[in-house]
């Protein structure tokens, strides 16, 4: 288990990135999956610092880290604004086209990298996101 | 920190613009980026090569860039063609449907030449 505390800035996202393939590498977990866990964390993570933050810097962001058999798991704590997963909608890109929106896919990605995604508010006044991959050697999904 | 650059340079007879982006592209390098394509667009340059072979990642930040510039490039009668983009980053277009809406191309000579037609 590996346990990382960063503030919501942009500028650690490449270090959480970072972290992640070397936590991961140690552990032979596969490059192509490797790819699809950091982008599925950098998503998260910038949801944090954009939404739940509001760009806010300086926030707390916890991320947890965990290889259990062949399923990794990545828990994601912050203080911000919560949101309903639930009722993020699939995005439409030709709709976005037209609407010149340039965002709204991150959840869509997270979505389809992770195998099961949870977020719920706690009790002790945090967000809680958990991400869960199914680790298969050497192969996409 | 993200590594992230970013060059331009123009095909005089097509008036296609190479936009060669290398590095990360996330949350923190995009809008260095957006401002490029926005400057870019507003000097009138709407046919827009992105050269993404030396682009190592792309998260939907990155994305979102040129997602929100497509309308505004595509009534000036140009598009955006994306070239060269390696395996991890041509995932994450096709996982969002890039590759439905966009030409992907080899290289930048193939992109000019699209532009031909």
């Amino acid at each position: 288990m590996k346990e990382i505390k960063i503030l919501s800035n942009t500028k650690n996202l490449a270090k959480v990135r970072r972290l992640l393939s070397q936590f991961l590498l140690k552990r032979g977990v596969c490059l192509r999956q490797i790819d699809e866990i950091k982008l599925a964390v950098d998503e998260a993570i910038t949801n944090i610092i954009e939404h739940a933050y509001q760009f806010h810097k300086g926030k707390e962001i916890y991320i947890q880290l965990k290889l259990d058999e062949n399923r990794f798991y990545a828990t994601l704590h912050d203080r911000g604004r919560s949101f309903a997963l639930e009722k993020v909608p699939e995005p439409h890109l030709e709709k976005y086209i037209l609407e010149e929106r340039d965002g709204g896919l991150g959840v869509f990605l997270i979505r389809n990298l992770m195998d099961k995604v949870t977020y719920c508010h706690r009790e002790g006044g945090y967000n809680e996101m958990v991400m869960v991959k199914q680790l298969k050697g050497g192969e996409w999904r | 920190m993200s590594k992230f650059n970013v060059s331009t340079s123009t095909d005089e007879e097509t008036l296609a613009t190479i936009v060669r982006a290398e590095g990360s592209l996330d949350g923190e390098t995009v809008p260095h980026l957006r401002k490029v394509l926005v400057d870019l667009i507003e000097e009138g340059h709407c046919k827009l090569i992105i050269d993404m072979e030396k682009l190592a990642y792309i998260s939907s930040a990155g994305v979102g860039a040129f997602i929100g510039v497509t309308k505004r490039v595509r009534e000036e009668k140009g598009d955006l063609i994306f070239v060269a983009p390696t395996p991890s980053v041509y995932n994450v277009l096709d996982l969002l449907g890039l590759t439905k809406l966009f030409k992907i191309v080899d290289d930048c000579q193939k992109a000019i030449a699209e532009f031909q037609k």
